[in-house]
């Protein structure tokens, strides 16, 4: 038997509510959302997506239930609301990192953001291995948002940055050539925005030679196997929005909050470790005191 | 090993399409994952040459290590006694049928995969949905009231009678313009002369208030209120012909009672409207109430109708008028004075004090009063057009209720009654019939 999913209600207001889809999105991974209805059961927590959204007025003074407000654009919450909100939403952006003192904890999400387990790594070799098995040219760059740009349609392109020896990308895909673990030329302006380096994570090269930087990064193994690796290691900490849906989640009360020994329950399940196999309770003795402290910390808090 | 999610087989298709190339001949392998740290320390010239040195070396090194293992063999099965053969045999067997079985779990394994998958995309899919229905709906409730809030006073609660209202406007400028014009002609033809002063229509221009466009926005729709007064006193001045119509307006009811036969006459005094009810056919006098009945001779008409006139007259002109209309009315004729009820407080307090040209309200016991000291006989009052909208609602009745909701009933009624009762009245007076008119 399954346990019932937490319901999350929304509330809009008139601001768009474009910004906060993304950690929606990934929210739903651990609760159902639902718009305001109230023929439904009340819901486990309520999200705002804006300070003016409505009904979250009442749904403030309403403490069985949680409210996140979202924040656009170093918005300051009204008194109320900075006094009753059980969390703040705010969009993280590399050129700004800065995150508002406020009352109640601030959760930021990336902006820009991308569910990176939707996309997961492929290093060089298995590339090449795809490529040969699906028939792709064995030296295959993909050219996107530069000139001359590969003629691709929508639906190939994640195939084919997954599958290429390099890229040159600027624009919507860049994420997702990134997360993909794909090496990738684009330009200082993509690269600023994103908080890359210039081979550091990506190589950055003028548009007019993008194409031809890239080609030369196929063609550099070393090098290219070292910046798609650094690409996904970026997205995990920096662009990966499903932390921070969980923490949203965590601080409205319907997943259970992180601690020690959750964390290492989830490495040893993450390396197929059986419950109460050896191994682990090695594990879970070694770490005994320290989990022990943590839990008293928590007591005391 | 599992399909890379941005692999699947049409997105695969469709990039060979792009690049124009044809699908592999498949021999069902699949590329085995390796951990991004492996390929971290990727191979060297000297380690691919290494390499290339050891694949040609291994036919040799084969066949070496084939012989070392048939000797080896040879050695170990000497002391193995046939029980153990029997026992790896066996567990040999079990092997091959447990990977049998792994293999058979494997597309399962893989849709279970899918699954997981597609119920991530369907999660995405439904939370946009839903973000969707919540913005759709904050935009509906935003609508409304941003509807609300403004429609009064845009007049969208109906297009078509806004534009009425603005064609009134019009019209209204239009004919103070002629009045303008047609008063310094008048003046460059006889300075001395004193322009004529009719006594109704002072308070309609009082202040150069607009009165017609504010008759047209708050009266309501011209058309359903002409109707309704038809439907009011149609059958009753049928019978009392011919009618005069104090204030006439551009003699929309006269209209209406000729389209029914009913013959009328009409009294403006606003010079333009009754050139405008006049280029219509309808006999229309431009001048005042009084003028016009103090020159018609006695017991000349079968009824005068004075529609929402009364309450602008003060309490002297208003005695006269009443008094007048007593003595040109034919024996039983009838006198038609329809104005708001001021015994409803929702009228008192909204649509009477809205009107700046209103002088009194007129207390339908007022009004009873004053037709019978003019000399009317019988006063009837129609009350019409109760605020039911405003109405508190009354409780469920029964035997099985209890006793107090009957006594809540009874207050909330007398409380309907006072501030929500008619919005208007009529006070219907006749004069007394011909036999009895000297008594």
């Amino acid at each position: 038997m399954t346990a019932a999913r937490p319901a999350v209600e929304l509330l809009v207001g008139l601001r768009p509510v474009t910004a906060v889809e993304p950690v929606l999105r990934a929210l739903s991974r651990f609760a159902t959302l639902r718009a305001r209805d109230p023929g439904l059961p009340p819901p486990d927590a309520r999200i705002a997506t804006s300070t003016d959204a409505r009904g979250l007025r009442e749904a403030l003074h309403d403490d069985a239930v949680p409210v996140a407000v979202a924040l656009h654009d170093g918005e300051e919450p009204p008194a109320e609301v900075a006094a009753r909100a059980a969390a703040f939403l705010v969009a993280r952006r590399p050129e700004a990192p800065g995150i508002p003192l406020l009352g109640a904890p601030v959760v930021a999400w990336p902006e820009p953001s991308i569910d990176a387990a939707a996309h997961p790594p492929l290093p060089p070799l298995v590339r090449r291995r795809w490529r040969r098995l699906l028939g792709l040219p064995d030296q295959f760059v993909v050219v996107l948002g530069f000139d001359p740009a590969t003629p691709l349609g929508d639906r190939a392109v994640a195939s084919a940055l997954a599958t290429c020896e390099a890229a040159a990308v600027r624009g919507r895909w860049t994420l997702v050539a990134l997360a993909l673990g794909t090496p990738l030329v684009t330009d200082a302006s993509t690269a600023r925005r994103l908080g890359l380096r210039d081979d550091c994570e990506v190589a950055v090269s003028a548009p007019a030679s993008a194409a031809a930087a890239a080609r030369a990064l196929a063609l550099d193994e070393r090098r290219s196997a070292r910046l798609g690796a650094a690409a996904r290691h970026v997205v995990e900490q920096v662009h990966d929005v499903v932390p921070s849906a969980r923490a949203v989640a965590r601080r409205l009360g319907i997943l259970a909050p992180e601690r020690p020994g959750n964390v290492l329950h989830a490495r040893l399940a993450e390396l197929g470790t059986p419950e109460g196999a050896p191994a682990a309770m090695r594990a879970v003795a070694a770490c005994e005191p320290f989990l022990s402290l943590a839990s008293v910390a928590d007591t005391t808090r | 090993m599992t399909r890379h999610p941005d692999l699947d087989p049409s997105s695969v298709d469709a990039l060979r399409d792009s690049l124009g190339l044809q699908p592999p001949t498949s021999n069902g392998e699949t590329p085995v994952d390796e951990h991004p740290a492996a390929v971290a320390a990727a191979p060297s010239r000297t380690d691919r040459l290494r390499e290339r040195v050891k694949v040609r070396a291994r036919p040799a090194a084969d066949a070496v290590l084939e012989r070392i293992a048939a000797r080896v063999l040879q050695h170990i099965r000497g002391p193995l006694g046939d029980e153990l053969r029997a026992d790896v045999r066996r567990l040999e067997g079990e092997i091959g049928s447990l990977r049998a079985r792994v293999e058979a779990f494997a597309p399962v394994i893989a849709s279970l995969d899918e699954i997981a998958r597609a119920t991530d995309a369907l999660h995405a899919l439904s939370a946009n949905q839903e973000l969707m229905k919540a913005e759709l709906g904050s935009f509906h409730r935003t609508l409304d009231d941003f509807g609300r809030a403004i429609a009064p006073a845009a007049g969208l609660e109906g297009v078509p009678a806004r534009f009425s209202e603005l064609r009134e406007r019009v019209n209204a400028i239009d004919r103070e313009l002629r009045r303008l014009l047609t008063s310094e002609a008048a003046a460059a033809t006889s300075p001395g002369a004193e322009p004529s002063t009719p006594a109704i229509a002072e308070p309609f221009r009082a202040s150069g208030f607009d009165y017609v466009g504010f008759e047209g926005r708050f009266r309501g729709d011209p058309t359903a209120v002409l109707e309704e007064l038809g439907r009011r006193y149609a059958e009753l001045l049928a019978s009392h012909q011919p009618v005069v119509d104090i204030g006439c307006g551009r003699g929309e009811l006269l209209e209406s009672l000729s389209a029914r036969g009913i013959a009328g006459i009409g009294v403006e005094p606003d010079v333009g409207m009754a050139a405008e009810a006049r280029s219509r056919g309808l006999e229309v006098h431009a001048t005042g109430a009084l003028e016009f009945l103090s020159a018609a001779d006695p017991g000349s008409f079968g009824a005068i109708t004075a529609i929402h006139v009364a309450e602008h007259l003060d309490l002297e002109t208003l005695v006269s008028f009443i008094e007048l209309a007593a003595s040109r009315l034919r024996p039983g004729g009838v006198l038609v004075l329809e104005t708001p009820n001021p015994a409803s407080l929702v009228v008192l307090g909204n649509s009477y004090v809205m009107d700046p040209t209103h002088v009194w309200p007129l207390h339908p016991a007022l009004v009873t009063f004053l037709c019978e000291r003019a000399g009317f006989r019988d006063v009837e009052l129609r009350f019409h057009s109760p605020a039911e909208a405003y109405h508190l609602p009354l409780l469920r009745e029964g035997p099985d209720e209890p006793e107090w909701v009957g006594t809540v009933n009874a207050a909330f009624r007398r409380l309907n009654e006072s501030l929500y009762g008619p919005q208007e009245y009529a006070a219907i007076a006749t004069t007394p019939p011909a036999d009895q008119t000297d008594r």
